[in-house]
C-alpha cells in the first residue's frame, strides 16, 4: 500500500516547517494509524536530521580579493572617467547611427578642463554652437590628426566650442573603432594623445596640439 | 548603535559608483553562495571558480537587478544556473552515465572532510541536477518554496514536487549506505 498523496503533502510540509496547526493534527492521526505512514515519516526526518548535521565550508580565503579584484578591473574599463567614457562610447552603439556620427564627424566631449588649462584664447574666437550636431562639422583650421598611422581611415580635430574644447572625431569607415583620448596639461602646453584600440591593444596614433602648433 | 546596510541599499550605493558596497554584498554572501556551489559540484576549486563567476556577473548585471525582489534569490539564480550549466558541460564529458554513483570514494573525495559530509555529498551528486538544486537550496541554504521557486525558475508547485522526488532518492541512497535506517 502507498501512502495518499495528501499526506505525503503533509509529510513535506511539516519536514519544512511549514504546516498549520490543522495540518499537523492531520499529520499526527494518520501516523497514529498507519505503520506506513510512521516509517515514511520516520525516515524522511532522519534525512533532514542528516542533512542538518553537514557543517558549511569555508570559501577559500582568496575568493573575496579574486572577486574585487576583477571588479576593480572592470570598473577601470566601464567607468573610468573619459578615457573609458571615449572607449564605451562607440561600441555600444548601432552600427548605422555610428556611422553617421562617423561620416558626419562624431563625438563631442566638451571638455570644461582643457578649457580651463588652456584657455579660449588659444584658439580664436569661439564657434557658434546650438547643439552637438553643429560641432560635428570639420574646421579646417583647427588642428588636424590623420588616423592613418594607426590604422583607421579617419580624422580627430581640436577646435573651440562654447562650452570649452571640441574633440571631433572623422571616420571613413563603418567598423567598430575604440579611441582613447588623454589629455596631459604638462605636455606642450596642452597635449591630446589619441590612441585606436584593436583587441585590447592601445596603438598610438598622434597628438593633438591646444595651441595649434602641431 | 549603527544597523547593517540592506542588501537593496547596497546595490544602491553600488550602482552609484561605491565599490566597497559591493565588496559588502560579497562578503555577505560568499559563504552561503560558495556552500551551495559546492554541493552542487563537490569540487572545491569549481566551486571557487563558479562562486567568482556569479558574483562578476551580478556586477556586471546588478542595474538589471529588481529590487522588487530579494538580491540573494537573484543572487543564487545566478550561482545556480553556473552551477547547473557546469554539471551539464561535466556530464557531456563523463564516459559512463552515473559514475559519480560509485561506491569508491575519488582521491577529492578524501578532501571533502568528515565521513557524513562525504556520504551525502556523494549521494546528492547521483542525483539530477533540478533535485540536487532543491535539496541544496532547501537543507543548507534555508530557502523557502517561494525563494526556491525565484532562484531555480519554476512554479512552487513544481519546487515540491522535485523536492518530495529528491528527498526519497536521497533518503534511499542513504540507506543504501548505511547513514539511514
Amino acid at each position: 500500500m502507498s501512502i495518499h498523496p495528501e499526506i505525503s503533502d503533509l509529510i513535506q510540509a511539516e519536514l519544512d516547517g511549514v504546516a498549520t496547526d490543522a495540518e499537523r493534527i492531520r499529520l499526527r492521526d494518520a501516523i497514529a494509524g498507519n505503520a506506513e505512514v510512521r516509517d515514511e515519516y520516520r525516515r524522511l526526518r532522519g534525512l533532514c536530521d542528516v542533512l542538518a548535521q553537514v557543517e558549511p565550508e569555508a570559501p577559500p580565503a582568496r575568493l573575496a580579493p579574486a572577486v574585487m579584484h576583477a571588479v576593480r578591473a572592470r570598473r577601470g574599463t566601464t567607468h573610468g572617467g573619459l578615457v573609458a567614457s571615449v572607449r564605451a562610447f562607440w561600441p555600444g552603439r548601432h552600427l548605422a547611427l555610428r556611422y553617421a556620427y562617423a561620416v558626419a564627424a562624431g563625438v563631442v566631449l566638451g571638455v570644461l578642463g582643457l578649457h580651463l588649462a588652456a584657455g579660449g584664447s588659444l584658439f580664436g574666437p569661439a564657434v557658434p554652437e546650438r547643439d552637438a550636431s553643429a560641432t560635428i562639422a570639420p574646421s579646417h583650421s583647427a588642428p588636424r590628426l590623420d588616423l592613418a598611422p594607426a590604422g583607421v581611415h579617419g580624422f580627430a580635430t581640436v577646435r573651440p566650442s562654447a562650452t570649452g574644447t571640441t574633440i571631433g572625431v572623422d571616420l571613413g569607415s563603418a567598423e567598430p573603432v575604440e579611441l582613447v583620448l588623454r589629455y596631459d596639461p604638462a605636455k606642450g602646453g596642452g597635449r591630446v594623445d589619441v590612441l585606436v584600440l584593436h583587441d585590447g591593444e592601445a596603438t598610438p596614433a598622434g597628438s593633438l596640439q591646444l595651441s595649434g602648433k602641431q | 548603535m549603527t544597523s547593517e546596510p540592506g542588501d537593496n541599499e547596497l546595490v544602491r550605493e553600488c550602482l552609484g559608483g561605491d565599490e566597497h558596497a559591493f565588496e559588502i554584498l560579497l562578503l555577505r554572501y560568499q559563504g552561503p553562495v560558495y556552500n551551495a556551489v559546492l554541493r552542487m559540484v563537490r569540487n572545491r576549486d569549481e566551486a571557487s571558480d563558479l562562486t567568482q563567476t556569479a558574483f562578476l556577473k551580478a556586477y556586471e548585471q546588478l542595474a538589471s537587478f529588481d529590487s522588487k525582489h530579494k538580491f540573494f534569490s537573484w543572487l543564487y539564480r545566478i550561482a545556480v544556473n553556473e552551477a547547473i550549466n557546469h554539471v551539464k558541460r561535466q556530464r557531456r564529458l563523463e564516459p559512463l552515465a552515473g559514475e559519480w554513483a560509485s561506491g569508491a570514494p575519488s582521491p577529492e573525495d578524501a578532501l571533502v572532510g568528515a565521513d557524513l559530509s562525504l556520504h551525502v555529498q556523494d549521494a546528492l551528486m547521483s542525483l539530477p541536477y533540478d533535485y540536487r538544486a532543491v535539496l541544496v537550496l532547501r537543507h543548507f541554504e534555508g530557502c523557502s518554496y517561494e525563494e526556491m521557486a525565484a532562484i531555480v525558475g519554476v512554479a512552487e508547485k513544481t519546487v515540491k514536487s522535485r523536492l518530495f522526488s529528491a528527498r526519497r532518492q536521497l533518503k534511499e541512497l542513504l540507506e543504501a549506505r548505511g547513514i539511514l535506517r
